[in-house]
């Protein structure tokens, strides 16, 4: 009989050592605070910006795992900031996972943001439990990726209505894309419904 | 109709997932905590830092009663800077400065002019954020910190409610 021995501790936690993450944060201060906050959660490797420009400059977000942005952000604004990574496609870091924190309790900022092509939101203020929630759920519930003529960026649809009596236009469709396997295949959604 | 409808839906290998491992010996409990203790490490410097922030609000809001530029951009930066410092004051445990700049934030939000009693206000706020800071006043909940909120929840209701 094979016995399996796993010493993990209960509630055992991610070794994030390996994500290279790159920040963008106008202010200083909360700059150099999330920095602390992702090293306390394990994480080496930090790019950390000011400027949302110079972020966006290959040398500085090519390779990342995951974008932690802010809201607010300057030169340019989050949301042009989001649209540049998901333009880059078919580049690797087009799929980078953005997570974007928001201070806005506007509905139609949040809708712009997602529009844009953000993966997850945290809320702010932002604490540490928050924050590695969030990175969890983005290892965890990766979203497969929509590319179509308006958008390109995660599926925004973050779960299914039950009480949705409308058409499902994606319901006859074809599964998924699997890159991994090399394969493409193109849905017209036109045919589909 | 020129419009193209195509989309294609892409699934991708979970890249994240495969640099990452569950660690043997740190529960997400303890991570938590270490982070914890990390930032209060740098928020030890708080109130230092967020003079700077409240002097800069202080040039923006002197600002404002310049007949001669636009009082848009300083209102946009003052609004930028107060909820910089919202955000800092609940991550450094700063509950009041935190509440203070979040009423100066909705007081300013999408404003793009303000005339002289607004104006006032919007100095009270500042001021307001510089006694918290000189006092270092952390907790909201004092008779004190609810009578600073109070009074100026009161002014902005009246000088938005047109009385």
């Amino acid at each position: 009989m094979m016995v399996i021995t796993d010493f993990t501790v209960p509630g055992a936690a991610y070794d994030l050592g390996k994500l290279w993450f790159l920040v963008v944060n106008e202010n200083p201060h909360m700059l150099r605070l999330l920095e602390s906050m992702l090293r306390g959660l394990g994480v080496t490797r930090i790019s950390a910006m000011r400027d949302a420009e110079a972020a966006l400059v290959p040398e500085n977000i090519g390779g990342v795992d995951i974008v932690l942005s802010d809201w607010m952000l300057a030169p340019i604004s989050s949301e042009e900031f989001v649209r540049r990574i998901r333009a880059r496609k078919p580049d690797q870091i087009s799929f980078v996972p953005i997570i974007q924190m928001s201070g806005s309790t506007r509905i139609s900022d949040v809708e712009r943001l997602r529009d844009a092509g953000v993966t997850e939101f945290i809320g702010l203020p932002v604490s540490p439990k928050l924050l590695y929630e969030r990175i969890v759920y983005a290892i965890e519930h990766p979203r497969p990726f929509i590319d179509a003529p308006a958008y390109f960026g995660p599926d925004r649809r973050r779960k299914t209505r039950k009480t949705y009596s409308g058409k499902d236009r994606r319901l006859n469709l074809p599964d998924p894309v699997d890159l991994s396997g090399g394969k493409t295949l193109t849905h017209d959604l036109a045919k589909a419904g | 109709m020129g419009q193209n409808k195509s989309s294609i839906i892409i699934n991708r290998d979970n890249v994240l997932a495969g640099k990452v491992e569950k660690l043997k010996t740190c529960s997400v409990d303890d991570l938590i905590e270490r982070s914890k203790s990390m930032v209060k490490e740098e928020a030890a410097g708080f109130v230092d830092w967020v003079g700077e922030d409240i002097d800069a609000l202080k040039l923006l809001a002197g600002k404002l009663a310049d007949g001669d530029t636009p009082q848009a951009p300083h209102i946009a930066g003052i609004f930028r800077g107060a909820c910089g410092i919202r955000n800092q004051g609940t991550v450094c445990d700063y509950p009041l400065m935190t509440k203070v700049a979040d009423l100066l934030c909705n007081f300013v939000d999408r404003v793009e002019h303000l005339g002289a009693g607004e104006i006032r206000l919007v100095d009270a706020y500042i001021d307001t954020l510089q006694t918290i800071m000189a006092s270092r006043i952390k907790t909201d909940s004092t008779e004190l910190a609810q009578t600073f909120v109070a009074n100026l929840e009161t002014a902005a209701a009246k000088l938005r409610g047109g009385e």
